[in-house]
C-alpha cells in the first residue's frame, strides 16, 4: 500500500522536474495542454491519497469508528503506516484543501472582476481592443468571456505597421484561446500540490510561446514577431528599471526569441511529452484508485470484525 | 511577403492601432500606408466608416476627404475612465497575474542587451530554420 501512496508523489516530482525542461523544446500549444493535464492529474491524485490516508487515521478514532460500526483496533492492525504518519497526512490534506478552496475563492472574485471589466470595455469600445492613452508602453490581454486586448499608445508608436499586426495577433491568440484558463488550472493544481510549483512559470511561458506561434502565422514571418517582441521590450524598459538578473537558465524572453528565430518542430520531444503525461495521468489515477479501494477494504473488513463483537 | 487572410475584426484592430500610434488625424490613404500598402483603398475606407459608426473613431472634414483619429474628448471620456481606472488597478502591483498576460514581462539587464543586439543585427537566422 505504501507504494500505491508514494507513486503519485513520485510522479509529481518527475513532472515538476521534467515538465518545464521539455516544455521549452516543444511547440507552445502542446506544452500548455500537456502541462495542464499533467498538473491536474497529479494534484487530484496526491490530494486523494492524502485524504484517504487521513481518513484511515480518522477511522482509528473510537467515536468515529462507533458511528460506522467498525473496530478501530482492526483498522490499526491492518494499517501499514505508523500512527503519526497517518495523522500527519491527514493534517497536510486539510491544510492543502483549505489553501485550495481559498485560492479558488480569491481567483473566482478576480475572474468575475476581470470578466465584468471586459464586458464593460467591450460595450464602450467597439470590439475587443482598447487603445489607451497612458504614459508607459504596455500591451496585455485581459481574461474574460470573451477577453480584451489593451495596448497603450506609446507601445503602438514604438512598432511598425506589421509589428503592430504581430502584437495584436499575439494578444488575440490569448483572448480567443482562453489561455488564462490553463494558467489558472495549473496554479490551482500547484496550490493543491506544492510539489508542482515549477509548473506555474512553465505554463506561463508555454502560453506566451503559443501566442507567439499564432502571431507568426498571422504575419507569416517568425522574425517579425521576434523584432516586435524586441521593440516592445525596449519600449517598456524606457520607463522603468529592469528587474534583477535571474540565474543561469535561459530567461523566458530568450527562450521565446530562440523559438521564433530558430524554431525546432520538436516532434520527437512532443511524443516523449505525451508519453510522459500519459504515464503520469494513468499512474496517478490507477494508484490513487487502487489505494482508495484498498483502504475501503480495510474499513469493510474492520466492520465485519466490529459486528462480531 | 505572402498575403494572409485577415478577418474583419483583425483589420479593424490594425486600423485602430495605426491611428493610436500617430498623434495626428490621418486620411484613408495615410491609414492604408501605415497598416498595409497592399490593401485595397475601399477596404480601408469601409473599415474606417464602420469604426466611425461604432464611435471608435472620430473624423473631421479636410477639403474633400475625412481625417480620422482615435476617439478622445467627451465622447470617449466615459469609455476612457473605465479603461484608465482598470489599467491603474492592474499597474498598482496588486497581484492580478491570474487575469493578465503581458506581451513582454519584466526584463533583466541581460534581456535588454539581447534585445538591442537582436535589433542591430542584420536579418540573418542563427541556424537554418526548419519549417514546421
Amino acid at each position: 500500500m505504501i507504494s500505491l501512496a508514494l507513486l503519485p508523489v513520485g510522479l509529481s516530482v518527475l513532472l515538476a522536474f521534467g515538465g518545464p525542461r521539455l516544455a521549452r523544446r516543444i511547440p507552445g500549444r502542446s506544452a500548455t495542454l500537456l502541462l495542464t493535464v499533467g498538473a491536474l492529474a497529479s494534484a487530484l491524485s496526491v490530494g486523494l491519497v492524502l485524504c484517504a490516508i487521513g481518513c484511515l487515521a480518522m477511522a482509528q478514532w473510537g467515536p468515529f469508528a462507533s458511528l460506522g460500526h467498525w473496530s478501530p483496533a482492526a483498522v490499526t492492525s491492518r494499517d501499514p503506516l505508523p500512527d503519526g504518519v497517518d495523522l500527519a497526512c491527514g493534517m497536510v490534506a486539510i491544510a492543502l484543501v483549505l489553501a485550495s478552496v481559498t485560492h479558488f475563492l480569491i481567483l473566482s472574485r478576480r475572474l468575475v472582476w476581470s470578466a465584468t471589466m471586459c464586458r464593460r470595455l467591450g460595450e464602450e469600445h467597439a470590439g475587443e481592443l482598447v487603445v489607451l492613452d497612458a504614459e508607459h508602453a504596455e500591451a496585455y490581454a485581459l481574461a474574460g468571456l470573451p477577453g480584451m486586448t489593451v495596448v497603450t499608445r506609446p507601445m503602438l508608436s514604438a512598432l511598425s505597421g506589421v509589428e503592430r499586426r504581430a502584437l495584436l495577433a499575439h494578444e488575440r491568440s490569448h483572448v480567443a484561446g482562453y489561455h488564462f484558463a490553463y494558467v489558472n488550472l495549473v496554479q490551482l493544481s500547484a496550490t493543491a500540490n506544492p510539489l508542482l510549483r515549477p509548473l506555474v512559470p512553465a505554463v506561463r511561458l508555454a502560453v506566451e510561446r503559443w501566442a507567439d506561434d499564432d502571431a507568426a502565422a498571422a504575419v507569416t514571418d517568425r522574425r517579425i514577431v521576434a523584432t516586435s517582441l524586441a521593440r516592445a521590450g525596449l519600449a517598456r524598459v524606457g520607463g522603468r528599471l529592469p528587474a534583477g538578473a535571474l540565474g543561469a537558465a535561459a530567461s523566458d524572453l530568450e527562450t521565446r526569441l530562440d523559438s521564433l528565430v530558430s524554431p525546432r518542430f520538436g516532434r520527437q520531444q512532443t511524443l516523449i511529452g505525451v508519453a510522459g503525461v500519459v504515464v503520469v495521468a494513468v499512474g496517478c489515477t490507477v494508484s490513487s484508485a487502487l489505494l482508495g479501494i484498498h483502504l475501503n477494504g480495510i474499513v469493510e473488513w474492520a466492520q465485519t470484525i466490529g459486528r462480531h463483537r | 511577403m505572402a498575403r494572409q487572410g485577415r478577418s474583419r475584426g483583425s483589420l479593424e484592430q490594425e486600423v485602430l492601432a495605426a491611428l493610436g500610434a500617430t498623434r495626428k488625424p490621418m486620411s484613408v490613404q495615410q491609414v492604408l500606408e501605415e497598416v498595409d500598402p497592399s490593401l485595397a483603398y475601399t477596404t480601408v475606407m469601409t473599415t474606417l466608416s464602420r469604426l466611425f459608426e461604432k464611435n471608435a473613431v472620430v473624423r473631421e472634414q479636410s477639403g474633400r476627404a475625412y481625417l480620422y483619429s482615435v476617439t478622445g474628448g467627451p465622447q470617449g471620456a466615459r469609455a476612457s475612465m473605465t479603461a484608465h481606472s482598470m489599467h491603474r488597478l492592474l499597474e498598482s502591483g496588486d497581484d492580478r497575474r491570474s487575469v493578465l498576460s503581458r506581451f513582454v514581462d519584466e526584463l533583466t539587464p541581460a534581456d535588454e542587451k539581447l534585445l538591442r543586439r537582436m535589433l542591430d543585427a542584420p536579418s540573418e537566422p542563427r541556424k537554418r530554420t526548419k519549417k514546421a
